[in-house]
C-alpha cells in the first residue's frame, strides 16, 4: 500500500519540477460514433493499426484511413464518446503483458484480469500484431505434441510448432479435443493459451472449472472474449493469445495456443470490415480475410536451436454448418494449416468418441513427431483402418456370405475402432496408447465381443502397472518397441486375456 | 459518409471563381455573413433544408434576403446549391473556402484558448513565435474558456499546444495511475 505522505511526496516532486513543455501534439475530432465504432476528423499523422486514446479513456484502433477522416475500433463500450471529443494518437500499437505472470490467469484481450485474482504485475508487454518468424528462423517439426486421445496420436500426430486445424459441426466435440490436449500437457512443460472468441459467459466459465479441476490452470491461461463483447474485442482476442504464446517460444520454451473458435473471429472482422464500409466480398466477408487468418497461424513455428529451439504450436478450431467444409472460411483455413482433424456428426452419434474422420483427417508435418514405438504400431493400424473402412460400406446389408479373411478383416477394423474411442477428459500417456493399440492391431482382441474391448483394454493396462510397470517405463524413455519389449508385452497381453476370460467365463 | 470531401469540392470550385476575380477575402465575410444569418435565424434554416419547400421558394428567399448583400458569383453559389440538394453542407463549404484562402496567402489560422483574455501585446507575440515555428502567417483567434484553470492552448489545423494547467494536471494523473 502506497501511505498518503509518499502521494503527497510525489506530486509534491511533480509540481516543483512542473516546466511547461511546448510540444505539440496531433489530434482528431470525433464526428460520429456507434456500433463500437468511430469516425474521427483530423489526426493526420495517424498510422494504420495504431492506438487511439479518447478523452474518456477508452481506447481504439485505427482500422481506415481516408483523405479526411479516420475509421477506429474502439476496445469497449461506446457510451462515454460524445461527438465532438478529442482523441490522441500514442504512436503504439496495441500491447498485452506477457510472461510468467499471465499463467493460471483468465484475461481478456487486452490482457486485464476478469478472474477476480487481483492485478497482474507482468514485466513485459507485447505487440498484439508481430512478424512472423522467417524461413531461416525456424526447423522442421520433429518433437510431438501428445494430446492424450489414441486417435489422434495414432493417426493424425501433432508435432511442437505445428498449426492443425480441428474442424465440424456445432456439438462434434471441437473444444473437447482442445480441452482435452490441454489437459494432457501437464507435467510436459508445455505453456498453454486458449482463447475463447464469443462464446458464452458460461461456457467459458465450464472450461475454466475444468482446467482447475485438473489442475490445468497451473500452465494455462484463458483470454476471454466473449459474445455480448464488442467485435472489436473479439478481432484482437487471438493475436493477444498468439502474443502470449510467442513470449513463451522466444524464450526456448513450447506453447500451445487454442483458437476457438476462429469462425466467430471471422464474423466479428467481417462485422467491423461491414461497418466501416468496406466493400464485402464472398459470404460478405472482407477482401483480407484470408490474411486475417495466414497472418495469425504464421506466428505458430518452431524455432531454430541458435534461437532457442522454443515452439508455438497452434490448434485453430472452425466450425462447418452441415459438414460443408468448402465454405470460404473452411477453406482457407484448411489451406493455410498443417493438416486438419475432422470431426464427423454420424460419427459421433454413432458413438466414435473422439468423432476423429480418420479418412478426411491429415497431418502434413506430424508424422515426424511420432515416437518411433508409435510409429511400428501405426503403420498397420492405418492399412486395418483404410480396409476396414471399405469392407465395411460394402457389407452394409450383412455379413454371412463373406469368405473368412474378410471377417476377420471386419472383425479387426471394428475392435480397433472401439480401441480408439476415448472418453472426455481422459487423456492416455503415449506408452498406455501403444500398449492398447498394440493389442488390437496384432489381432489378441479379435475374439473379445465387441463391449468387452473397452472394458479389457482398461483393465490390462491397469494390470501391467501392477505387475510389469516397466515395461510402460521402457516404453517412455526407450521410445522404441525393442524385440524383447515386445515379447514381454505379447507374453502378457496373452496371458491377461486369458486370465480375463476365465473372469468372465468365456473359456 | 464522403460529406467532408464533397464539401471540400465545392469550396474549391468557387474559390476558383473568387481567384479569378480576386477578391477572396470578400467573399469570405460574405459566406460568413450568410453563416451567421442562418445561426442567427433557425427559421431561415429550417426553410432551406426543408425538402417540403419548392427549390423556387428557396431561391426566391435567397434572392430577396441576399441580393443587395453578396456579390452575384455567392449568390449564383447558394442557388447551386439549392439545385443540388447539398445545402446542409453549407458550414463545411465555408470553413473549407476559408482554409483554402488561407492556404493561398501562406496564412494560417490558429485558435489561441486561454483562461483570462490575453493582452494585445502578448497576443503579438505570440502570432511571431507561431509564425516563426510554422513558416507562415499565423493568424490568431482568441477565445476565454475558464475551464483551462491557467496558461493557454493553441490550436492549429489538428495539431494542438496544450500548455494549460488542465492539460498538466492531467498529465500528472496519467502519470500517478
Amino acid at each position: 500500500m502506497i501511505r498518503p505522505e509518499e502521494i503527497t511526496e510525489i506530486l509534491k516532486k511533480e509540481i516543483e519540477d512542473y516546466q511547461p513543455q511546448v510540444k505539440e501534439v496531433n489530434f482528431g475530432t470525433v464526428i460520429q460514433v456507434g456500433d463500437s465504432i468511430a469516425r474521427i476528423f483530423g489526426l493526420s499523422d495517424a498510422r494504420a493499426g495504431e492506438l487511439l486514446k479518447f478523452d474518456s479513456g477508452l481506447n481504439g484502433i485505427v482500422f481506415n484511413l481516408e483523405e479526411e477522416i479516420i475509421g477506429c475500433v474502439l476496445l469497449g463500450e461506446d457510451q462515454d464518446i460524445k461527438e465532438g471529443d478529442k482523441v490522441y494518437r500514442t504512436g503504439r500499437i496495441v500491447e498485452v503483458p506477457v510472461g510468467p505472470e499471465m499463467v493460471g490467469r483468465v484475461v481478456n484481450p487486452l490482457g486485464e484480469p476478469m478472474d477476480g485474482k487481483g492485478e497482474i504485475k507482468a514485466q513485459k508487454f507485447r505487440p498484439i500484431e508481430a512478424m512472423a518468424p522467417g524461413v531461416v528462423e525456424r526447423q522442421p517439426v520433429i518433437v510431438p505434441l501428445q494430446t492424450g486421445l489414441k486417435a489422434i496420436d495414432a493417426l493424425v500426430p501433432i508435432g511442437r510448432g505445428q498449426r492443425e486445424l480441428i474442424i465440424g459441426d456445432r456439438q462434434t466435440g471441437k473444444s473437447a479435443i482442445a480441452i482435452d490436449a490441454i489437459l494432457n500437457q501437464k507435467g510436459k512443460g508445455v505453456y498453454c493459451v486458449y482463447v475463447a472468441i464469443g462464446q458464452k459467459t458460461n461456457t467459458v466459465a465450464s472450461v475454466v472449472e475444468i482446467f482447475e479441476k485438473y489442475g490445468a490452470m497451473e500452465y494455462t491461461t484463458v483470454i476471454a472474449a466473449l459474445a455480448n463483447q464488442a467485435p472489436s474485442l473479439l478481432y484482437i482476442a487471438p493475436y493477444a493469445g498468439c502474443a502470449m504464446g510467442e513470449e513463451f517460444m522466444y524464450n526456448g520454451k513450447d506453447a500451445l495456443v487454442v483458437y476457438d473458435d476462429l469462425s466467430k473471429h471471422a464474423q466479428a472482422y467481417r462485422e467491423l470490415s461491414l461497418l466501416m464500409r468496406r466493400p464485402p466480398g464472398r459470404e460478405a466477408y472482407p477482401g483480407d480475410v484470408f490474411y486475417l487468418h495466414s497472418r495469425l497461424l504464421e506466428r505458430a513455428a518452431k524455432l531454430s536451436n541458435e534461437l532457442g529451439g522454443g515452439s508455438m504450436t497452434a490448434l485453430p478450431i472452425i466450425e462447418t454448418q452441415l459438414g460443408d467444409v468448402s465454405a470460404y472460411i473452411p477453406t482457407n483455413v484448411i489451406s493455410i494449416t498443417d493438416g486438419q482433424i475432422y470431426l464427423d456428426n454420424d460419427l459421433f452419434y454413432q458413438g466414435v468418441r473422439p468423432a476423429v474422420d480418420v479418412g478426411l483427417s491429415v497431418s502434413r508435418v506430424g508424422g515426424s513427431a511420432q515416437i518411433k514405438a508409435m510409429k511400428q504400431v501405426t503403420g498397420p493400424l492405418r492399412l486395418d483402418l483404410a480396409q476396414y473402412r471399405e469392407l465395411a460400406a460394402f457389407t452394409k446389408f450383412g455379413t454371412e456370405e463373406l469368405d473368412k479373411a474378410s471377417r476377420q478383416q471386419l472383425d479387426r477394423g471394428a475392435r480397433i475402432v472401439e480401441v480408439l474411442k476415448q472418453p472426455r477428459l481422459k487423456p492416455e500417456d503415449v506408452a498406455d496408447q501403444i500398449v492398447s493399440l498394440y493389442a488390437a492391431v496384432n489381432g489378441f482382441l479379435d475374439d473379445l465381443a465387441l463391449d468387452l474391448v473397452q472394458p479389457f483394454e482398461e483393465q490390462l493396462l491397469e494390470h501391467l502397472r501392477a505387475t510389469e510397470s516397466d515395461i510402460l517405463e521402457k516404453i517412455g524413455s526407450e521410445k522404441v518397441l525393442s524385440p524383447e519389449i515386445s515379447e514381454r508385452l505379447e507374453h502378457h497381453i496373452k496371458d491377461y486375456l486369458q486370465l480375463f476370460k476365465a473372469a468372465r467365463g468365456l473359456g | 459518409m464522403a460529406s467532408e470531401g464533397i464539401a471540400k469540392r465545392y469550396a474549391l470550385a468557387l474559390f476558383q471563381v473568387a481567384e479569378e476575380k480576386g477578391d477572396c477575402w470578400q467573399y469570405v465575410k460574405e459566406l460568413n455573413g450568410v453563416e451567421k444569418a442562418l445561426e442567427v435565424y433557425p427559421e431561415l434554416k429550417s426553410a432551406l433544408w426543408s425538402p417540403m419547400v419548392d427549390d423556387g421558394v428557396k431561391k426566391s428567399i435567397l434572392k430577396q434576403l441576399f441580393v443587395e448583400r453578396v456579390s452575384p458569383p455567392v449568390l449564383n453559389f447558394l442557388f447551386l446549391l439549392i439545385d443540388k440538394g447539398r445545402f446542409e453542407l453549407f458550414a463545411g463549404m465555408a470553413a473549407a473556402f476559408v482554409k483554402l484562402c488561407l492556404e493561398a496567402s501562406g496564412e494560417m489560422e490558429a485558435m489561441v484558448e486561454s483562461a483570462v483574455p490575453i493582452p494585445e501585446e502578448l497576443q503579438t507575440a505570440l502570432a511571431q513565435a507561431l509564425s516563426k515555428k510554422k513558416g507562415k502567417q499565423v493568424k490568431l483567434k482568441t477565445r476565454v474558456n475558464p475551464d483551462l484553470l491557467g496558461g493557454l492552448v493553441v490550436t492549429m489545423g489538428d495539431q494542438m499546444i496544450d500548455m494549460s494547467l488542465k492539460g498538466r494536471l492531467k498529465e500528472i494523473q496519467e502519470n500517478l495511475k
